[in-house]
C-alpha cells in the first residue's frame, strides 16, 4: 500500500512498483487519515508512507496503524534524514525509512528488505538512533529466554549488529529461510513488524545492550 | 545768690534807679577829672552816695545796702588817692560816707529784724512776683518748645503720610530749616554696602556744593565722623576745622555747624547737618531737638522704605500668582490640585474635560485657581469639602499607584516622573495619562499635591494599533513563508521527484539508448537531484517541516545539533516537564526566537558553551537560552534595540509579545547572555 498526498509522484511510483512481479499495490492513500482507514481494511504486507501529508502526518498515521496492527510493516519516505526524524518515526513503529529521492530500484529493494525482516537503515545511523532507546538501567538478561528461544535470541543479537539475513545464516550455520522464520517468530512474540522494532524492544527491555550492536 | 535771683533783681526797676543814681553821682564825683578844663562848678560831694545806699537798703535790704556802700567807697578811693589835693581829708570824707552807709545798713538790718512781720507780706509778694516771673519765662519756653514740637510733629506726619522715601528726604531739609531756624540743612543717607554717605536732601546750598559733599566715605569729614562715631558734633567755625576734607565747605562760607546722627533701631542710618553762615551758638536744647528730628526723619524714611519693600514684594507675589493662574488656566495639560486626602481643591478646564465632570455642577466653582483656597481648608473658608475626590476617577489599581507616589513624595524619595496612570472618566471610559505630581508645601509643611496630566490615550491607542499591526505583519510573514515552504515541499519537490523517477525509467531501458544519450540523461538526473536538494533547503529555511511534523522539541534538538556539529559550539537541550505539542503558531514563534538566539550565539557571542532549556508547565512554557560568550551592553527599551540596529533582538521581543508572553535579556560585557521567554501557551 502506498500513502502519498502528491498525485503525480504517487502515480509515478505506483507505475514502477506495478512493474515488479512480486509486488502488488493493493491501495493508494492521499492523506494520513485515508492511510489509516485503508491499512485497517486491506491489512497490507508493507505500507509505504510519506511523512508530510495533510490531515494526519505520516508519523501520527504510523502510530495509529501500529496501535491496531502491531505486526504491520511500515516503510517511511522522508525528505530529510535528521536524527530527529529517524528516531521519531522508529518510535512511532516504522520499520525503516528511505529518502524520498531514492531511485525506484532502491525503493523496491527497500520494500523487499523490510518484508524479509532485514534492516533498511544505514548501520551508522541505526546505531546512533538506537542509542536513544537504550535502557538506562543495567544489563538485564532474565526474562528474555522466557519469551524467546535461545536460537531466536542468537538471531536477534546478530540482527542487532546489522548483519543481513544471509550473514546471520552463515554465522549460525542455518539456512536463510530458517533465519527469516526465526525473525518472524521474534516479530510475532514482540508484536512488531520489523527487525528494527524488535531491536528497539529488546533494547528497551534491557535484553540487548549497545555493546551487542557492534 | 543764684542766677534766678540775679535775673529777678535785674528785672526790678528800683535796681536800675539805684544803678543810675550811682552812675550820676560817680560822674559828678569825677567831674573835675573828666572835664579838666572846667567842672561847671561841680564839686565832689561823697555824701551824695548815701542817697543810693539808703535807697538800696530800703528796697533790697541791709546786705544790698552794705554792698552799695562798699561800691561807693571803691568808686571814691581813686579820686581820694590820686586826684585829691588833700588826701587825708578826702580819705576821711570817703571813710565817713562809707561808715555812715554801713551804719545806715546796720540800722536798717536791726530795723528789718524788728519789722519782720511788717515786711513779710512784702517779701512774700516779692517772692510771688519772682516765681510768677519764673513761671512766665518757663511757660514761654514750653510754648516755644511746643511750637517747635508741633512743627516737628507736622513734619513727621507729613513724612508718615507720604510713605515715599525720596519725598521724605527731599522735604525734610526745608522743614528742618524752618524748625531750627538755620540757613543750611544737609541730609546724608548711609549706604551700608559702599560705606558711603549720600547727600539725599539739602537746603540753602548751591548745587555745586551739594555735588561737592556727596559720596562721603564713612569717617571722612565731619559728617563721616558723626556717621562713624554716632555722636553729635558741634562746630563753632567750620572754615578752620582741620577735619574738613572738602574744599567746597569753606568756599560756601559756612561757619557754625551742628551734625547729629540719624538713628533707627539703634543703628546709624545717616546724618543730619544744620549750618549757619554766621557764628551761632547751638544750645543743648537745640542739639536735643535736632537729634529728635533726625531720628524722626530716619524712622519715617525707614518706614517708607519698608512699606515700599513690602509693597514691591506683594506685587511680586501677586505677579507670580497671576502668571501661575494664567498658566494654570490656559495650559493645554490638565492641572489639578488636591489635598493630602485627595480632595480636589482646584482644577483647570482641560482637567474637567479629561476627568469628564461638568464644571457647572461643582458648587464653589472648582474651576480656576484661587491661592486663598490653596491649600484648601474647609473650616477656614467656611466651605464644605468639595464633592470631588481623586477616588472618583482612579481605579483601585491606579489608587495604589497614586498612594505609592504620594508616600515617596512625602518621604522625599526619588520618584520616576512623569509616570503613566489610568483614569476612569465620568462616562466610564478609560484614559491613559502621563502624570507629574509635585508636593506643595507651606512653611515646610506638606499641604497639597499638584498634578499635571497629559492625555496620551490616543498615542497609547496608536501604539497599540501599531503593535497589533506589527503582530499581524509578523504573523502574515510567518504564514506566507509557511505557505511558500509547503508549496515548494509538497508541490515543486514532489514534481522534481516524479521527474527523477521518469528519468530513471528512461535510464533503466538504457540498453535501447545510445551511450552518449544515456550519459546526458544521467547528467540531467543528477542536476534534478541537485535542484531538489536546493528546493528542500530553501523550503526548510522558510519553514522547517520538522516543526510541523515532529514538534517543538525535535525542532529545537535539530537547532542545537546544528550549532554543535556545524559551528562547534557545545550546546545542550534540556527538557523539563511533560513535553506536549503547542499550538502551531506558538511553536513557530518560540522556534523563531530560539533560532534567532542561536544565530546570535553563532555570530556574535564567541561562546564555547551554551544551553537551551525548555520547561513545559500546565499553562506556561519557559525557554531559556544561555551562553558563556562575550555578552553585550543592555539597552533601555525595545525601541532602542531597533534604533541600535539590533533587529534580531527586537524581533524576538515582538514575537514574545505576539505569544502574549515576555522576553527578558540578561547580559553584561564579558558575562555571557541569558534570554528567557515566558509564554502562556
Amino acid at each position: 500500500m502506498f500513502a502519498e498526498d502528491h498525485l503525480v509522484l504517487r502515480q509515478s511510483v505506483c507505475a514502477f512498483l506495478q512493474r515488479e512481479k512480486d509486488l502488488v499495490v493493493v491501495g493508494e492513500a492521499g492523506d494520513g487519515e485515508e492511510a489509516v482507514r485503508l491499512a485497517r481494511e486491506l491489512n497490507p504486507d508493507v505500507i509505504i508512507m510519506d511523512i508530510s501529508m495533510p490531515k494526519l502526518n505520516g508519523i501520527e498515521a504510523t502510530r495509529q496503524i501500529k496501535a491496531f496492527q502491531p505486526l504491520a510493516t511500515i516503510l517511511m519516505l522522508t525528505a530529510y534524514d535528521y536524527d530527529q526524524y529517524v528516531s521519531a518515526l522508529l518510535e512511532a513503529g516504522a520499520a525503516g525509512y528511505l529518502l524520498k529521492d531514492v531511485s525506484a530500484s532502491q525503493l523496491i529493494d527497500g520494500i523487499r528488505a523490510v518484508h524479509r525482516g532485514e534492516s533498511v537503515l544505514h548501520p551508522v545511523i541505526a546505531r546512533k538512533v538506537l542509542e536513544r532507546f537504550k535502557r538506562s538501567e543495567g544489563y538485564v538478561q532474565e526474562g528474555a529466554l522466557s519469551l524467546l528461544t535461545q536460537r531466536e535470541m542468537d538471531v536477534l543479537t546478530k540482527a542487532a549488529k546489522g548483519l543481513s539475513n544471509k550473514d546471520i545464516a552463515q554465522e549460525l550455520f542455518l539456512s536463510v529461510h530458517t533465519v527469516e522464520s526465526h525473525l518472524q517468530g521474534i516479530f510475532n512474540k514482540f508484536g512488531v513488524g520489523s527487525r528494527i522494532e524488535a531491536v528497539i524492544q529488546a533494547l528497551k527491555k534491557g535484553w540487548l545492550t549497545l555493546d551487542d550492536l557492534s | 545768690m543764684d542766677r534766678t535771683a540775679v535775673t529777678a533783681i535785674s528785672r526790678n526797676p528800683h535796681f536800675w534807679v539805684i544803678l543810675a543814681l550811682m552812675a550820676i553821682f560817680s560822674v559828678h564825683h569825677y567831674a573835675e577829672q573828666i572835664w579838666p578844663w572846667g567842672s561847671f562848678g561841680l564839686v565832689a560831694y561823697p555824701v551824695l552816695y548815701l542817697i543810693p545806699v539808703v535807697y538800696c537798703g530800703f528796697i533790697f535790704g541791709a546786705t544790698a545796702a552794705l554792698v552799695t556802700a562798699f561800691t561807693a567807697l571803691l568808686i571814691m578811693l581813686p579820686r581820694a588817692v590820686f586826684f585829691s589835693s588833700n588826701l587825708p581829708g578826702a580819705l576821711f570824707e570817703a571813710g565817713i560816707v562809707t561808715l555812715i552807709g554801713v551804719l545806715a545798713g546796720l540800722m536798717l538790718r536791726v530795723r528789718e529784724g524788728k519789722m519782720t512781720t511788717g515786711r513779710d507780706r512784702e517779701i512774700v509778694a516779692e517772692t510771688l512776683t519772682l516765681t510768677k516771673n519764673k513761671l512766665r519765662s518757663q511757660s514761654r519756653k514750653v510754648m516755644s518748645y511746643e511750637k517747635k514740637l508741633a512743627m516737628v510733629g507736622s513734619v513727621c506726619r507729613q513724612f508718615v503720610h507720604s510713605l515715599n522715601v525720596e519725598q521724605v528726604l527731599h522735604d525734610a531739609p526745608r522743614k528742618v530749616s524752618d524748625v531750627m531756624n538755620v540757613e543750611v540743612v544737609l541730609v546724608f543717607q548711609l549706604c551700608e554696602e559702599a560705606k558711603e554717605l549720600n547727600l539725599v536732601g539739602h537746603e540753602g546750598v548751591s548745587g555745586e556744593f551739594a555735588r561737592g559733599v556727596d559720596k562721603l566715605k564713612v569717617g571722612e569729614g565731619l559728617n563721616g565722623w558723626v556717621a562713624q562715631s554716632g555722636e553729635p558734633l558741634l562746630i563753632r567755625d567750620a572754615s578752620t576745622d582741620p577735619r574738613l576734607t572738602r574744599e567746597v565747605v569753606s568756599q560756601e562760607g559756612i561757619k557754625s555747624m551742628l551734625i547729629v546722627p540719624m538713628r533707627c533701631e539703634e543703628e546709624v542710618r545717616g546724618t543730619l547737618c544744620i549750618a549757619s553762615r554766621e557764628y551761632r551758638e547751638f544750645v543743648n536744647d537745640e542739639v536735643e531737638l535736632l537729634i529728635t528730628v533726625a531720628n524722626e526723619i530716619c524712622m519715617c524714611s525707614e518706614n517708607a522704605r519698608l512699606y515700599h519693600e513690602q509693597a514691591r514684594m506683594m506685587e511680586q507675589v501677586r505677579a507670580s500668582e497671576r502668571s501661575y493662574r494664567e498658566l494654570f488656566e490656559s495650559a493645554h495639560d490638565a492641572i489639578w490640585i488636591h489635598d493630602l486626602h485627595g480632595n480636589i481643591m482646584a482644577a483647570n478646564e482641560p482637567a474637567a474635560k479629561l476627568i469628564g465632570f461638568d464644571p457647572e455642577e461643582i458648587p464653589g466653582g472648582l474651576l480656576g485657581y484661587d491661592s486663598e483656597k490653596v491649600p484648601y481648608k474647609p473650616d477656614e473658608y467656611g466651605l464644605s469639602p468639595l464633592p470631588l475626590n481623586v477616588k472618583s476617577f482612579l481605579s483601585e489599581e491606579s489608587l495604589s499607584l497614586a498612594r505609592e507616589m504620594r508616600d515617596k513624595l512625602l518621604q522625599g524619595h526619588m520618584a520616576v516622573q512623569p509616570y503613566e496612570q489610568q483614569i476612569v472618566r465620568a462616562d466610564g471610559t478609560m484614559a491613559t495619562v502621563m502624570l507629574t505630581t509635585n508636593l506643595i508645601a507651606r512653611d515646610g509643611e506638606p499641604k497639597a499635591f499638584q498634578n499635571i496630566a497629559r492625555d496620551i490615550s490616543k498615542e497609547k491607542q496608536m501604539q497599540e494599533n501599531m503593535r497589533l499591526y506589527i503582530q499581524q505583519i509578523t504573523r502574515a510573514q510567518e504564514e506566507e513563508s509557511s505557505r511558500i515552504a509547503r508549496e515548494l515541499h509538497d508541490s515543486t519537490a514532489q514534481e522534481l521527484i516524479a521527474l527523477l523517477h521518469q528519468v530513471e525509467g528512461l535510464l533503466r531501458d538504457r540498453a535501447k539508448l545510445p551511450l552518449s544519450e544515456a550519459k546526458a540523461l544521467w547528467g540531467v538526473h543528477e542536476q534534478v537531484k541537485g535542484i531538489l536538494q536546493e528546493v528542500r533547503y530553501f523550503s526548510r529555511d522558510l519553514r522547517p517541516s520538522i516543526l510541523d511534523d515532529l514538534g517543538l522539541r525535535a525542532a529545537l534538538e535539530w537547532l542545537v545539533e546544528q550549532l554543535e556539529t556545524e559551528h562547534k559550539v557545545e550546546c545542550h537541550l534540556i527538557v523539563v516537564g511533560q513535553e506536549r505539542r503547542l499550538a502551531s503558531e506558538a511553536e513557530v514563534m518560540i522556534f523563531r526566537i530560539v533560532q534567532e538566539a542561536i544565530r546570535n550565539i553563532r555570530k556574535h557571542s564567541q561562546a564555547s558553551k551554551s544551553e537551551v532549556t525548555v520547561k513545559f508547565e500546565r499553562e506556561e512554557t519557559t525557554i531559556t537560552v544561555k551562553d558563556n560568550g562575550v555578552g553585550f551592553q543592555l539597552l533601555e527599551s525595545v525601541g532602542d534595540l531597533t534604533r541600535a540596529g539590533k533587529l534580531g533582538l527586537a524581533g524576538m521581543q515582538e514575537r514574545a509579545q505576539l505569544l502574549g508572553g515576555s522576553l527578558s535579556i540578561q547580559s553584561e560585557p564579558g558575562r555571557g547572555t541569558t534570554i528567557v521567554v515566558k509564554a502562556p501557551v
